[in-house]
């Protein structure tokens, strides 16, 4: 899912990802720089959340079917 | 007779996101108990200028189930650090027109000092934890996507716009 500037950049607010191979979240995010350039200034501020819960960018989480995973660009609520 | 005692003791958390305006009259009543002696309240509203620049209208969004889940996970936090009664948090989201309110925050409890406190802290934690955005759409027609200053990621890059 992309929210806010990066849903803005891509005009697209969800994307289905089909692997073929184990993937966890550090390389679900370099695959997310590859196949999104035009959102290089983001990523370098950004984290994922998978199923609804932050994963710090470091933190290599295996991906599961099903899992809904979004890009969460800098907030600014309030 | 458990059930009985039960209304004695109401601790549901409201963390909500609404489309609407914010009822805050009602966000007071809902956190009114009889064996509080303070509601101490927070209230963020939309403002018609950043750096200069005349803001004409913002607009928020917020990955909507996430939020909610950040927002009672700032209540059960309030609640290991503050004795505290009852507490509703609520972000506004779409089009907020100038001067309304994005964000009300209601904490009652027994003595002012752990409401007064927990809604300070409780604002703050939600600048830097609930996935909410915000666009400022300004007068010469450009618009920005703002960053808080208490997001932790968002520092890793330098050069950004804040905003607190």
């Amino acid at each position: 899912l992309f929210f806010g500037e990066a849903k803005a950049i891509l005009n697209l607010s969800e994307k289905l990802f089909i692997f073929d191979q184990p993937t966890n979240s550090i390389q679900f995010f370099s695959i997310l720089r590859q196949t999104f350039p035009q959102l290089s200034p983001i990523f370098d501020h950004s984290i994922l959340a998978i199923n609804l819960e932050y994963v710090q960018n470091d933190q290599a989480v295996n991906l599961k079917d099903g899992d809904e995973i979004a890009l969460i660009p800098p907030l600014s609520g309030g | 007779m458990n059930q009985m005692n039960e209304p004695l003791t109401i601790t549901e958390d409201l963390g909500n996101i609404c489309e609407e305006p914010i009822d805050i009259a009602s966000l007071i009543s809902k956190v009114g108990t009889n064996d509080s002696g303070a509601i101490s309240s927070f209230i963020g509203t939309t403002r018609d200028n950043f750096e200069g620049k005349r803001v004409l209208r913002l607009e928020y969004e917020s990955y909507t189930p996430m939020a909610q889940k950040e927002l009672l996970k700032i209540c059960s936090k309030i609640r290991n650090k503050w004795d505290v009664k009852k507490i509703a948090m609520v972000h506004r989201i779409g089009l907020v027109p100038i001067g309304e309110a994005s964000v009300a925050i209601m904490i009652s409890s027994a003595h002012r000092k752990e409401s007064l406190e927990a809604t300070s802290w409780a604002i703050d934690e939600l600048k830097s934890t609930v996935p909410i955005w915000k666009k400022e759409i300004y007068e010469d027609s450009s618009s920005s996507w703002k960053h808080n200053c208490e997001c932790s990621f968002a520092l890793e890059k330098k050069n950004i716009t804040q905003n607190s």
